[in-house]
């Protein structure tokens, strides 16, 4: 058997659920048979996942408890499997995965998953200068039709159909989530990174979608867009919403 | 051939604390590589303090040299980048696979040991130094099963993928004990096929025993047992950077500097008492 073919039937043994049938591959003798050999492996690579999905998303496993949290994340390493070498990335699907496959009495529990997914993002996000208030005395009257400005890696805006806030705050908070409000209104959010702590808060919707655009290197005519239902109020919200960026360290610089 | 750093510990999420704010003293730490690739936030900033103040160790657990799938060019691409950053006193990975359709086990699964696997190892091998430039320490791993069509022992596959690959060996003496009572061997006739040349850096660490099989679990002390065997290969190796690693119920940094001074200690005894005469190196065989 070629090295190819012994790895591929070692694979769908260990991590599918092929029987060990053929323990031609493996010698035999000693305490354990082939397929206990085979299992101690098996087990190894459940848990191991397992125990990193637990460690990503303490928030969603306070609201499954143990026992559900087991078998969503059984469901999940298995649509799912790893294709990232870093074990960090194995929880990146899972809020897609919450959300095509609702919990029943939670449906909201994929934005939870989503937020907690960017939180932790934002914490290992590569590090970033940060822009400071002069920075944004570059823009002037003659510089505003091309200036640009980069969000630091951290930031990320989440759209989600409820607010997840309370229901997070009194998790983090070791109080029973059951008893926190949902926010019944959509509700968009910003996640970023200050030295090493890690915020959220809510946003408008215009915010959420100037942050969008300054991610996407629109320029400022183009982010002030977002605001345009403001009427005249447009251009000086949107420049409170950028001063407000800068002061909580979400601009990496400013381009003119 | 390798610098010998001393006695150091792993470094983990749980003293990232004690590393930004108080420079514990240690000859050198180890970092899991793919922790720190592409990455950036506390745990980078804890990597270079802990740089700052003493040599650093890269240690991988995902490249997979033994596997038939493609060598990851993103995942290559990555490492080299931190290499050259961080500067690592020393690099190093498993003899092992895992990965196949495109999926990561996560796990540090054995390889049969066969001459097709051989020249398979030997050329990635190769191909990763190539990359890197610079040596690689290849670690053996903890098994439990073995395979049939193996045609070499794998202390005589591990010294063959050096001899061959020009590469070096991290030999995780607790992994030796594991395997020897997982299957039968003598740890010792391990330990003395190794070339003494090839030998960067050692690795400790405690196990289950659950008397049929022995885990390696990376968890609790360092047993009598691999301290005997420890004994053992620093009389063999001589003055190689040897590291603790302690991955499960990881407890109070002190009591991880506490098994890095054991080590160290133990290393002085050995280096002290009159030597042994010593196993040719496979070159000499």
């Amino acid at each position: 058997m070629s090295l190819q073919a012994q790895q591929a039937q070692l694979w769908d043994w260990l991590v599918g659920d092929a029987p060990v049938r053929d323990t031609a591959v493996l010698v035999k003798g000693g305490a354990l048979s082939p397929d206990e050999r085979v299992n101690v492996y098996a087990e190894m690579y459940w848990l191991r996942l397992r125990d990193v999905l637990r460690s990503e998303f303490e928030q969603v496993l306070a609201v499954l408890g143990d026992e559900d949290f087991e078998v969503l994340a059984a469901k999940y390493v298995k649509a799912q499997p790893s294709t990232h070498f870093s074990l960090n990335w194995l929880g990146q699907h899972l809020p897609t995965f919450l959300r095509a496959n609702p919990v029943e009495g939670a449906p909201w529990l994929w934005a939870l998953a989503e937020l907690e997914w960017a939180r932790s993002q934002a914490f290992i996000a590569e590090a970033s200068p940060v822009a400071t208030a002069e920075a944004l005395g570059l823009v002037t009257p003659e510089t505003a039709e091309t200036a640009r400005f980069t969000l630091t890696p951290s930031v990320r805006v989440l759209r989600h159909p409820v607010d997840v806030r309370p229901v997070f705050r009194a998790i983090a908070e070791g109080q029973p989530w059951r008893e926190a409000r949902l926010g019944a209104t959509p509700t968009a959010l910003v996640v970023f990174r200050q030295g090493f702590a890690v915020f959220h808060d809510a946003v408008s919707d215009a915010e959420a979608q100037a942050l969008e655009l300054a991610r996407d290197g629109a320029t400022l005519p183009a982010v002030c867009e977002a605001f345009a239902a403001f009427g005249d109020e447009a251009a000086p919200r949107a420049f409170q919403a950028i001063a407000s960026w800068v002061n909580e360290a979400m601009v990496a610089r400013v381009e003119v | 051939m390798f610098p010998a750093l001393g006695h150091g510990v792993g470094l983990r999420t749980q003293h990232y604390a004690a590393f930004l704010e108080q420079s514990p003293r240690v000859d050198f730490v180890e970092a899991i590589s793919e922790n720190f690739m592409g990455l950036g936030g506390r745990p980078r900033a804890v990597l270079e303090q802990a740089r700052r103040d003493r040599p650093v160790a890269l240690h991988g657990v995902s490249l997979g040299i033994g596997s038939v799938e493609p060598l990851d060019q993103a995942y290559l691409k990555q490492w080299k980048a931190l290499v050259d950053e961080v500067q690592p006193a020393l690099v190093s990975d498993h003899l092992c696979w895992g990965r196949a359709h495109g999926h990561y086990s996560h796990d540090l699964w054995p390889v049969p040991y066969t001459e097709e696997c051989l020249a398979h190892v030997v050329d990635r091998v190769a191909r990763v130094q190539d990359v890197l430039g610079r040596r690689l320490l290849l670690e053996n791993v903890s098994s439990y099963l073995e395979f049939r069509a193996s045609e070499l022992t794998e202390w005589d596959f591990l010294a063959e993928v050096a001899r061959r690959a020009d590469c070096g060996l991290l030999l995780d003496v607790n992994n030796v004990y594991v395997s020897a009572r997982n299957h039968g061997f003598d740890a010792q006739t391990y330990l003395d096929a190794i070339p003494l040349d090839r030998v960067g850096q050692l690795h400790l660490a405690g196990h289950q025993d659950r008397g049929h099989l022995v885990i390696d679990t990376h968890e609790g002390h360092v047993c009598d047992a691999v301290w005997s065997l420890y004994r053992y290969a620093v009389r063999r190796f001589g003055d190689v950077s040897c590291l603790i690693e302690w991955d499960e119920g990881v407890p109070a940094l002190p009591v991880l500097l506490a098994e890095a001074q054991k080590a160290r200690a133990i290393a002085a005894e050995e280096r002290a008492a009159p030597p042994p005469a010593r196993a040719p190196t496979l070159e000499a065989r």
